[in-house]
């Protein structure tokens, strides 16, 4: 509870002073997921709405970024494609932090053998390739929303275990740690509401934003690859970048590869809202 | 009301020893001073007191008694297997309610990313709850310090600042005997005054102090009694200070420490 009381005061501290590509940041993703949310309720029908008589339009009043070459309105599928990664790009999140944070602290924390042993099984996920974790994961349990987002997920813990672990260790042994715990404070407290919370609490914002922009990179790969990514006619940011493409430049080309460095970058530049405000 | 007794702690790292049979007894009412130079073992035998030694094999043997109204407890009596696990239990009821301690270098005794009042806020939670700013008040700021301080974060303390926020965690966590270690350092004099003086007051109200320090000139005034470590082991208990300068350990520590004798 401590720890999301002092992650909501970092955040509330951070946005009194905002630096304004980080409010424009936070727009920009908070745009993202309302996008995710609301546009299955404006009806689009997806995979009946080819057009062959309006084919590669430019932006018009009908049509606010124009039309692919099947006459498909670019704008609705934006909108509808920010679902392939918004939802398993959260889910991702949370397992990286749920596998990673405990991970980290256990092994930052205990020291002797236990940390050994730990630090070795982080060490064993982190040295997988990401795309070769997560395509194991999708031959196995077959391609979908989910499974890229369990693979993600573990593939995104190792990071944040070392983070959360180093900077523990770094604590372990600091003075006020000693005087918690001569004040009473139980270990768990102490590690939750000190040590991952108001320690480690802006790192990891910042990895979990990071986490979810690899996210939508990688969805974004693997819809442009195609196989293990969203297949036509579902729109994703990725398959639509390659629908159009070597049809000459066009916003049905431009706006998803534009919409995929705003967010990405978007992701980035939130979390620099996450600084330490006790250096001053 | 609380008493701590402690006999034989014999302290080892290594094959070396760090401490070697110490022994003292704090009682309600009185601020004992416990005085080495560096290196004696001071702060080891303070970590001991509130079982708070990461050494391999760190303590292996300790008589410690430690009694209020209700109950007692002897957290060293076994130190191994079944007893090392009743050993932390005893230690995880002591700590905070009965034993309060405030470590070397007060300012590093904050979390440097938790503002001061919240701190403050949640040892009161801990133990005598109240308000931040009285508790303060109690460890000598003034009403309207008492208010910006909370506010405040740890680096922003000065070391004479953060020592009486320290002492404001321990009033409100409400322990019965304080182990204070090097309370005084980096503060100059009036400020040393004043904080001895706040010492003096918590055990007039009752509460048992134990003062170490290599500062013999500092501790003479203040405490009650003196226990002098040298090379890990209890040399001599002073109740006065005349009798310092002319033993030999009293001595030894003396030109170790450089202090002029008065």
């Amino acid at each position: 509870m401590s720890a999301l009381r002092v992650t909501a005061a970092a955040l509330a501290a951070a946005l009194r002073r905002p630096p304004i590509t980080g409010v424009i940041a936070v727009l920009i993703l908070l745009a993202v997921v309302l996008a995710a949310a609301l546009s299955p309720l404006g009806g689009y029908p997806i995979g009946a709405d080819v057009d062959p008589a309006s084919a590669s339009q430019g932006p018009s009043a009908a049509h606010w970024l124009g039309t692919d070459h099947l006459g498909r309105d670019v704008a609705w599928r934006l909108a509808l494609g920010s679902r392939a990664f918004v939802g398993p790009g959260a889910v991702a999140c949370l397992i990286a932090a749920a596998l990673g944070i405990p991970l980290g602290a256990v092994a930052g924390f205990a020291g002797g053998g236990v940390a050994g042993t730990v630090r070795f099984l982080i060490g064993s996920v982190a040295s997988v390739p990401r795309l070769v974790l997560i395509l194991l994961i999708c031959t196995v349990y077959g391609a979908g929303p989910l499974q890229l987002a369990v693979g993600a997920g573990i593939a995104g813990a190792p990071a944040l275990a070392e983070a959360v672990g180093t900077r523990i260790e770094a604590l372990r042994s600091a003075d006020f740690v000693l005087a918690s715990r001569a004040h009473g404070v139980t270990l768990p407290n102490l590690l939750l509401g000190h040590l991952v919370g108001a320690a480690t609490g802006p790192t990891i914002a910042r990895l979990l934003l990071a986490t979810f922009g690899g996210f939508v990179i990688l969805e974004s790969t693997l819809s442009y690859i195609g196989g293990l990514g969203v297949p036509e006619p579902n729109p994703s940011w990725g398959n639509m970048l390659v629908f159009d493409w070597g049809r000459g430049v066009s916003l049905s080309v431009i706006a998803p590869a534009l919409a995929i460095w705003l967010t990405v970058g978007a992701t980035t530049e939130a979390g620099k809202l996450f600084t330490e405000r006790h250096r001053g | 009301m609380a008493e701590l007794t402690l006999s034989g702690l014999t302290i080892q790292s290594d094959g070396v020893t760090l401490v070697d049979q110490v022994g003292l007894t704090v009682r309600p009412g009185e601020i004992v001073a416990l005085i080495g130079a560096s290196g004696s073992g001071k702060t080891l035998t303070c970590r001991a007191l509130l079982g708070l030694v990461d050494l391999d094999p760190g303590v292996v043997s300790a008589n410690l008694h430690v009694a209020d109204a209700d109950h007692e407890w002897t957290p060293y009596a076994g130190l191994s297997g079944a007893g090392r696990r009743a050993r932390d239990r005893a230690f995880r009821s002591l700590r905070g309610r009965i034993l309060g301690y405030l470590p070397q270098g007060a300012p590093a005794a904050l979390d440097p990313v938790v503002r001061v009042g919240t701190q403050l806020q949640r040892t009161a939670e801990l133990g005598q709850g109240g308000m931040v700013t009285s508790w303060l008040e109690r460890a000598g700021f003034d009403a309207e310090q008492a208010r910006a301080l909370p506010q405040l974060w740890p680096h922003e303390l000065s070391g004479g600042m953060a020592q009486r926020v320290v002492i404001a965690q321990a009033l409100a966590r409400g322990s019965r005997i304080l182990v204070a270690d090097e309370p005084t350092t980096g503060l100059d004099a009036p400020l040393q005054r004043r904080l001895l003086e706040s010492l003096r007051a918590l055990a007039d109200d009752g509460l048992a102090v134990l003062i170490v320090t290599h500062d013999l000139r500092m501790a003479s005034p203040v405490a009650d009694r003196m226990i002098v470590l040298d090379g890990g082991r209890t040399a001599e208990v002073w109740s006065g200070v005349p009798e310092v300068a002319e033993s030999p350990a009293g001595a030894r520590l003396l030109s170790a420490i450089r202090e002029v004798p008065w």
